[in-house]
């Protein structure tokens, strides 16, 4: 069993590629290795900015052999009556390289046939894996693709050298005009020159004496090391972050972190926008002391060797300074106006073409946070406040240079405006979530403006423009934004109704012209039900109860998750009953007739369905019971719901069981005469209205 | 090094490396870039290596000389060179080396940096290069042109010369850097820096610009269909620069912004396919030069 190597020499590859490629270029090979019948040991891969490196232990010299079956003609044609081949069965045993005598026969539902077992030898792993790295490289994508030169290869950055081992031996193969060999290439300054290898271990160990550090985990600890230790050197600590660090560790193949110093004066500025600036700009970490307050320091991480640190630092930290007098600038000019001001800047910042610029959106969020102020328990004012003041940031200085300060700028100048603290709390608040998993805002306010600045986003690109995240892509961040709205309405109790806040963005679009379609909203409805579907799932809840509890289109997050949670934790015993009796009042109303007589398409309140219910039309005492329990239950259950106590609403379905099977015992529902039919019907598309406050029970699984 | 030095020193080093250095273009541009000598000859199979100054207005990027890097007219380098040779990362190094900038002594580092420019119809993939934390390098495959694929692919190696001088002199403003021995480039520049600045911000007659730029887009388009190219290629420029200064001056709205833009590029795209077509009727003449025009 020997190795088997490939090294993708490239140029400078995006820092955030280098992992996923290694990953596709592991399962791209390995999977043609299992496919072509070559046994492998373990698999490593490692990565910098110029090479993928994919190491292949313990590779079987050649693919198993196989004995295949190849089917003849039909067994009374390749043999006559005496039961000798004739000319058809000579032809194909001579085409299959096997002797006429070796042919078997086989029984098949067609019939029987001639079958040649073809016995093949496997080819050497040198020859099969000559063809499987150049497909598998090629199968690669990335999210943006090049050409370079005058080839036709797209990649993600110029492939500029192949180094492909088995053995020892170089596995010849040819990609664009580039040829595989047995050689390679250290660090771009420190060991620019090429050399030959022979083994993977020579390469790892070539490569470690040539300035590379090829292993990208090794790097990021040693990154993070070497800076732990300067920030100690200057009393403090680093802020780590670990985008950033992973972002350094595909900058580099040599990594040396120096420690720079800047002006205590800029400290002045608001920590954020140091931060920021250094991170964004320099891709410098930050360093703070034992409180966590910003140190007038900063690590660098160089792609060199300890040399001539002296004038890399003095050349990061001019650079720094240069930066930070920028951003004082910047500051210094925000200030001298108060927040509002900018907000009418906003009409000079698109939001979407056809959705009109921040400043139509502002205009919407104010009317909608005021509108949905009290469903969220908060005073009004404040909330049409924030609604105005949330984007106002997106037109300061500071923000257009760093957009990652959006909203944590908006709080800074809100506090120097002399807005109310929760204003300001809410605008640095309602981008959060900002990922699946972030903390979701602390303030009330923040969550009201969180949700009404994303229902906003989802009514005008969904709703209005039809513009919905299909498969993986979802450019506009339409499905993080529903995902959003799902987060905080359904954990967070006292929040207004989803459609609720999404019938005020309607309205506040129609004032501004922009038509919202039923179709649009209808996808809505399934993006929101998709996203709830997911959290439920995430919460263990059992897939047929998710289904139930989201049968209805438009569901509610909370009341739907309340549910979930209760059905989920149900025991089977006080379960069943209520979901047996609901899916018969379900199955008939699902027959041809019923759904004539009732139809059924809109869906109507239980009071709906039951005023139209005439008593006098009643023949048996089951009826009228079921009729009047109903009648009864209809106002404490809604009730119950509207306090989201889901125990409650369910105990009081429970009272409805034994009513609906005595109903049924003694009831046919599908009387001779029509009227009675019909009220019959009637009075149960009421009691199913009412089941189905909680859920379909019919899609529980008892 | 002097700032005319280091610009010297880039045209000798491009030179030598068998580029033909082509003289700064007459019309405003915004960058190197738009420069026909890259716009319109990075099109079509021909080979094309060239390096030549381009004086650059972005009218909405001044500061009124009171920024030390940030001003409406500046200097890029451009170089091209058309097909990228495998070893152009070296080449590029190899310039750095012949600026005295030793790549063991610094750190040098390619950072992702996409390129798009939209009035051009043009996109490419490439690096920012980084000198010590500062970018002196836009480094660009050019992948689109006018909405044309770029076949072959050429490099576009654009270096700020005032930030590389900075570096080299270890001065922290455009203004304070030796232009030559005793001249500073704020003495040279400065100036009318200043005076741009009040003109684009403040006094430009807007009415007269509007007014422009239909006359120049319409005089594009009436020339592009006459049949001349590069005439009209220059009413794109001038269209492209007349809208930065109405941009400055705060007078196209966000909503109108997008259909100017479109209009800019509509007329350049145009002369980018008619560019690319007349030279496959002439038979892409340059194709006979390989051996002048090859780079190494």
């Amino acid at each position: 069993m020997a190795d088997l190597l490939l090294e993708i020499g490239t140029e400078e590859l995006p820092a955030s590629v280098v992992e996923n490629a290694l990953e596709q270029l592991q399962s791209a090979v390995t999977q043609r290795l299992q496919d072509s019948r070559i046994a492998c040991g373990q698999v490593e891969t490692f990565g910098t900015p110029r090479r993928l490196i994919l190491f292949v232990h313990d590779v079987a010299p050649s693919q198993t052999d196989v004995v295949r079956e190849v089917r003849g003609p039909a067994a009374n044609i390749a043999f006559d009556a005496q039961g000798n081949p004739t000319p058809a069965a000579q032809g194909f045993a001579r085409k299959q390289g096997v002797d006429v005598k070796d042919l078997e026969v086989v029984h098949t539902p067609q019939g029987d046939y001639v079958m040649a077992k073809v016995f093949e030898r496997g080819k050497p792993t040198v020859e099969v894996a000559a063809g499987i790295f150049p497909e598998a490289i090629r199968s690669m994508t990335f999210p943006k693709m090049m050409r370079w030169g005058s080839g036709n290869l797209r990649f993600c950055r110029p492939i500029r050298w192949l180094l492909a081992l088995y053995d020892g031996e170089v596995v010849p193969f040819e990609l664009d005009g580039i040829r595989s060999g047995n050689r390679s290439r250290g660090h771009r300054f420190l060991a620019p020159e090429e050399f030959e290898v022979h083994s993977p271990a020579e390469l790892l160990h070539q490569l470690d004496e040539r300035y590379v550090l090829y292993d990208h985990r090794r790097r990021r600890e040693m990154i993070r090391e070497q800076a732990n230790r300067l920030a100690e050197q200057s009393g403090g600590r680093i802020l780590w972050d670990d985008a950033l660090v992973d972002e350094v560790t595909h900058l580099v193949e040599y990594p040396t972190a120096l420690l720079g110093r800047f002006d205590p004066t800029f400290l002045n500025l608001p920590e954020p926008i140091l931060i920021t600036a250094m991170k964004k700009h320099q891709r410098f970490f930050a360093v703070v002391d034992a409180e966590g307050k910003l140190l007038p320091y900063f690590v660098a991480v160089r792609n060199g060797d300890d040399r001539y640190l002296d004038i890399v630092r003095e050349g990061n930290e001019r650079v720094l300074t240069a930066r930070f007098n920028d951003a004082h600038f910047f500051y210094e000019r925000d200030r001298q106006q108060p927040l509002e001001a900018f907000v009418g800047e906003l009409n000079r910042i698109v939001f979407q073409e056809k959705l009109g610029t921040m400043a139509d959106k502002t205009a919407r969020l104010a009317r909608m946070a005021r509108e949905m102020a009290g469903q969220a328990g908060v005073d009004p004012s404040l909330a049409e406040r924030a609604g105005t003041l949330c984007k106002a940031d997106l037109a300061t200085e500071v923000v257009m240079e760093l957009p990652a300060l959006q909203g944590i700028m908006g709080r800074e100048y809100a506090l120097l405006s002399g807005e109310d603290s929760a204003v300001a709390q809410a605008i640095a608040e309602h981008y959060m979530p900002r990922f699946a998993g972030d903390s979701l805002p602390e303030s009330t306010l923040g969550r009201l403006i969180a949700v009404c600045d994303r229902v906003d986003t989802l009514v005008g690109y969904v709703g209005a423009l039809g513009i919905v995240p299909t498969g993986s892509g979802d450019p506009f961040g339409l499905r993080r934004a529903a995902q959003g709205v799902v987060q905080i309405l359904a954990t967070v109790e006292g929040m207004p109704r989803l459609w609720t806040l999404v019938a005020s963005a309607v309205s506040a679009y129609a004032q501004q012209g922009i038509d919202v379609s039923e179709e649009g909203l209808r996808q809505l409805a399934q993006m929101f039900t998709q996203r709830i579907e997911a959290l439920l799932e995430d919460e263990g809840v059992r897939y047929d109860v998710a289904q139930a509890v989201l049968a209805e289109d438009r569901a509610e997050p909370y009341m739907a998750r309340c549910n979930a949670r209760l059905l989920n934790a149900l025991p089977m015993e006080r379960l069943t009953p209520v979901a047996l009796a609901a899916t018969r009042v379900r199955n008939i109303l699902k027959s041809g007739e019923a759904t004539r007589l009732v139809p059924a398409a809109a869906w109507r309140s239980p009071s709906e369905w039951l005023s139209q219910v005439q008593p006098a039309l009643f023949q048996h005492e089951e009826e009228r019971v079921l009729h009047q329990m109903t009648g009864h239950l209809v106002e404490r259950i809604a009730e119950a719901v509207e306090r989201f106590n889901s125990e409650e609403a369910f105990s009081l379905l429970e009272t409805l069981t034994e009513p609906v099977n005595r109903f049924f015992d003694a009831v046919l529902v599908m009387a001779p005469d029509e009227a009675i039919r019909r009220n019959r019907l009637l009075l149960l598309a009421g009691v199913d209205a009412l089941y189905r406050i909680i859920g379909d029970f019919s899609k529980l699984v008892v | 090094m002097t700032f005319q030095d280091l610009l010297l020193r880039l045209e000798q080093f491009w030179a030598q490396h068998g580029c033909l250095i082509l003289q700064p273009y007459d019309v405003e541009v915004g960058a190197g870039t738009m420069a026909p000598g890259t716009a319109l000859r990075s099109l079509g199979p021909e080979p094309w290596n060239v390096a030549y100054v381009q004086p650059s207005r972005r009218p909405a990027d001044g500061r009124y000389g009171r920024n030390p890097m940030r001003v409406q007219h500046y200097y890029q380098y451009q170089v091209i060179l058309k097909p990228s040779p495998e070893n152009v990362v070296d080449l590029y190094l190899d310039s750095l080396r012949a600026l005295d900038i030793n790549p063991l002594e610094h750190d040098i580092r390619f950072v992702e940096d996409d390129w798009e420019a939209p009035t051009l119809g043009a996109s490419g993939v490439g690096w920012e290069v980084w000198l010590d934390g500062t970018e002196i390098t836009q480094f660009t495959y050019f992948q689109q042109m006018g909405g044309i694929e770029c076949r072959p692919v050429c490099a576009e190696i654009t270096y700020g010369p005032e930030r590389l001088a900075m570096c080299l002199q270890g001065k922290s403003s455009f203004w304070e850097l030796e232009w030559a021995h005793g001249i500073t480039y704020g003495e040279v520049d400065r100036h009318a820096e200043i005076e741009h600045n009040y003109y684009n911000f403040d006094h430009a007659d807007v009415d007269m610009l509007f007014r422009l730029f239909e006359m120049f887009e319409a005089e594009g388009h009436r020339i592009a269909d006459l049949g001349y190219t590069h005439p009209a290629f220059d009413y794109a420029l001038k269209c492209s620069h007349v809208f930065n200064l109405l941009d400055a001056r705060g007078s196209i709205s966000v909503t109108e912004r997008a259909s100017y833009i479109n209009r800019v590029r509509a007329l350049a795209r145009k002369c980018c396919v008619q560019y690319l077509k007349q030279r496959e009727e002439m038979g892409f003449p340059l194709l006979k030069a390989q051996e002048a025009l090859a780079v190494g």
